[in-house]
């Protein structure tokens, strides 16, 4: 346990490295990362289990994760407490004495480590142990997690706290938290004082000149918020230009696993090893995805529903059973996999930036301009994340304490515009403007500006009404400026990719699964089939549930200029948008690689007229396309993680609903505007 | 005068006071004394705006200016400087 800021994280990677796991606790929606660990030699031996609790900087929370912190400490959260590591920033001991005494406090087996003592000696800065140890009645332990000075001592002395039964020892400290009057922060805060006058030598309180100046331009309004921009850019350069390596050797693997499963399918017999074992595998999975994701109980009725799945997927015809796995699942999981660079490196920057300090002073300059919406200048952090892909940017939302806050934030975010909405983008682009770069490039931006302008304005109007409430006014630790640990950012993008591929992997198996079903059946008899096999699989696809929806939902979508195919396309990438640009190119009869030969696709569905003879692509409805694909909520994975950040689907739900009537009447609106002004 | 008789935070010109009061929305309250932001406690303004920067010991905090007008300080004697020198 510690304050926010003390490298508590750090030291908590230092001592598990990869072993932690990062799980979620009954009944919270907080991520508590935990690990076992052996502590220890010989006979003595034992392992405990080390949790990494959420930074907090008194016992009285005011977030849900300090909440979470505080209960856990009391022992009424996650059981008994054998014994707490205090963490403590060496170079700002004053700084955290206050939470260490109301720690200690609780008369648990305690002790404290002075963290980031490599950093205090640097400057100059002379810490008594055994005053301290004397003064806060605990052992005290100097660790720099960086270069894991310490770490033995602090095995030792765990293991130590836990030899001894523990006792529930009566405060005997003579810091007059009761006796002194007003308020017991003071009270803590000038014991503190004390001690660390006693205890520590050669604490400056000023940084170097140097870099008080850096930080005076880097808080200043103008140069502070443009310093950010150039930050952020830069960072979104570098994610845009590292990750295509990465995603190419992912898309190149997904492309083998599918030419190996289709190698090791057999043809024709059903009953086969290898056939059965991946109808087996493949129903463990959808059965684990459905238990993890949607909390499915092993009650005796969806025991006999898995069980039909199983029998299901090992009586289907062989060729169905091919389309499943290899067009279902593994097209379906690996479309969505390919984010999975992109992700890993904004974590990984996100990280080193927040650990060497800055983005506590970015959250600070945009509090100007975010608080004009209604939302804390913290929000900015999920919003810059949010434009890789909406996933992290909501798991990246915990870093606003107050709860209300945090909801508006989570609701908008998937308006702003995510990676897997460019392929979409781009072919509208191309069909709207395909011969001025220039055109297209404004379209582009303009699609941006579009779902930035959205999630603000939403922000704003759900503040106004349905969160009501003024954002929770600025009050935020500016930690000093540190060097950042480049094993501790890589662990924490490890933990996070973890936890993304956890949260997010499940539902995208589910989904794929679910829309290959809608899109394969019924299937059409095969003798009213014709033409050669694309046009078959048109056909096939006209016939399905997908195709029939697509049909029926024609008079939902024509006022936005959209016809039936297009309907199609809008539902099968219900779940993942980038689906839009293939289910466009099946249903046009270009067969499924259309998307990969962008041209081809554009002029085939440029040449597509309505029944009247005019383009079915018209500017209108390609503008009405892309208003629709900005605003609406077409990502399941999304909305399964906004379900877990709140802790209900009732928010998931009203997210869909509130972003996909949106996305109606604004892309109706764009639709029946152009078309009035002739712009057709 | 108002400022050699000290204020709210938020009209004060930069440099050492001490909190005399403070009041405001619990939560926040709570933050701002757990951060050090307590009555009796002394704090430096270091950068006036919306957010500005307050110092308390070694920390520096980002505080909105709403906030900070429900701060009283009053100008810190030097008599209290003993305990602000050995703040960390």
């Amino acid at each position: 346990v510690g304050s926010p800021n003390t490298g508590k994280t750090s030291l908590f990677n230092r001592l598990t490295g990869l072993r932690a796991k990062t799980g979620n606790y009954p009944g919270i929606t907080v991520d508590l990362r935990s690990a076992q660990i052996e502590i220890g030699n010989g006979p003595s031996q034992r392992t405990i289990q080390l949790i990494d609790l959420p930074g907090l900087y008194s016992l009285e929370p005011t977030s849900p994760e300090e909440t979470v912190a505080a209960e856990a400490l009391r022992g009424n959260r996650l059981g008994k407490v054998d014994a707490v590591v205090i963490v403590l920033d060496a170079t700002a001991i004053g700084r955290n004495l206050s939470l260490a005494t109301e720690v200690l406090e609780l008369g648990l087996p305690s002790v404290v480590v002075l963290n980031l003592i490599d950093a205090a000696d640097a400057n100059g800065i002379e810490i008594d142990l055994h005053t301290l140890s004397a003064e806060l009645e605990c052992p005290v332990i100097a660790v720099s997690a960086r270069t894991g000075r310490g770490l033995d001592d602090l095995r030792n002395q765990i293991q130590a706290l836990l030899a001894v039964p523990a006792t529930s020892l009566p405060i005997t400290r003579t810091n007059c938290v009761s006796g002194c009057t007003g308020c017991a922060y003071a009270a803590r805060f000038d014991w503190s004082d004390l001690v660390v006058q006693r205890s520590v030598r050669g604490v400056s309180h000023d940084a170097p000149a140097k870099l008080q100046t850096i930080d005076r331009y880097l808080t200043s309004p103008w140069i502070g918020t443009l310093s950010l921009l150039a930050v952020m850019l830069a960072v979104f350069v570098v994610i845009f230009s590292l990750a295509d390596i990465p995603m190419s050797l992912i898309e190149a693997g997904f492309e083998r696993i599918t030419l190996w499963v289709d190698r090791i399918l057999p043809n024709a017999d059903r009953f086969s090893p290898s056939r059965l074992a991946a109808a087996i595998a493949l129903s463990l999975g959808v059965i684990v995805a459905l238990y993890k994701s949607m909390g499915f109980k092993l009650t005796r009725r969806n025991l006999l529903i898995s069980g039909g799945f199983l029998v299901g997927a090992v009586l289907l015809p062989s060729d169905d059973f091919r389309s499943l796995l290899l067009d279902g699942v593994i097209g379906g999981v690996g479309g969505v996999l390919v984010f999975l660079p992109q992700i890993c490196i904004l974590f990984f920057f996100i990280t080193l930036l927040e650990d060497s300090g800055y983005l506590a002073r970015g959250a600070f300059v945009m509090e100007r301009v975010m608080r004009k919406v209604g939302l804390p200048g913290k929000a900015f952090i999920p919003m810059l994340s949010a434009h890789a892909c909406a996933i992290p940017g909501i798991m990246a939302a915990r870093t606003i304490e107050n709860w209300r806050d945090r909801l508006v934030t989570i609701l908008v975010l998937p308006l702003l515009t995510c990676s897997a909405r460019l392929p979409v983008y781009a072919m509208i682009a191309a069909l709207l403007f395909g011969d001025s770069p220039v055109l297209a490039s404004l379209t582009f931006a303009g699609a941006y500006l579009l779902g930035l302008a959205a999630a603000l304005g939403t922000a704003f109007c759900l503040k106004k009404t349905i969160v009501a409430g003024d954002p929770a006014p600025l009050v935020i630790e500016l930690p000093a400026f540190r060097r950042p640990s480049l094993r501790n950012a890589l662990l924490t993008t490890y933990d996070r990719a973890v936890v993304f591929i956890k949260n997010a992997g499940g539902v995208i198996l589910l989904i794929s699964v679910a829309l290959w079903f809608m899109a394969s059946y019924p299937k059409p008899d095969p003798a009213t089939l014709s033409g050669d096999e694309k046009a078959q699989n048109q056909q096939s696809l006209q016939y399905s549930f997908a195709g029939r929806l697509g049909q029926a939902a024609e008079p939902i979508f024509e006022p936005l200029g959209f016809n039936w195919k297009i309907n199609v396309g809008v539902i099968s990438s219900f779940a993942a948008r980038e689906v839009l640009v293939s289910a466009l190119s099946v249903i046009h009869g270009i067969g499924e690689d259309g998307g990969e030969d962008p041209q081809g696709l554009v002029n085939s569905l440029r040449a597509q007229q309505r029944p009247d003879g005019s383009p079915v692509f018209s500017r209108a409805t390609c503008f009405s396309l892309m208003v629709f694909y900005v605003l609406a909520m077409q990502c399941l994975p999304t909305q399964a993680v906004t379900r877990r950040e709140t802790g209900s689907w009732k928010w998931a739900i009203f997210q869909f609903v509130y972003m996909t009537l949106l996305a109606y009447v604004s892309a109706l609106i764009v639709y029946q505007t152009l078309t009035h002004l002739g712009i057709a | 005068m108002m400022i050699q008789a000290g204020g709210k935070l938020s009209g004060v010109d930069l440099g050492r006071w001490v909190c005399a009061a403070i009041d405001g929305p619990n939560e926040s309250v709570i933050r701002m004394r757990s951060l050090g932001i307590c009555v009796g406690r002394p704090l430096d303004l270091v950068c006036d705006g919306d957010p500005m920067i307050v110092r308390v010991g070694s920390t520096q905090i980002g505080l909105s200016r709403f906030l900070a007008k429900h701060v009283t300080v009053q100008p810190r004697s030097e008599s209290l400087e003993p305990v602000e020198d050995t703040a960390s």
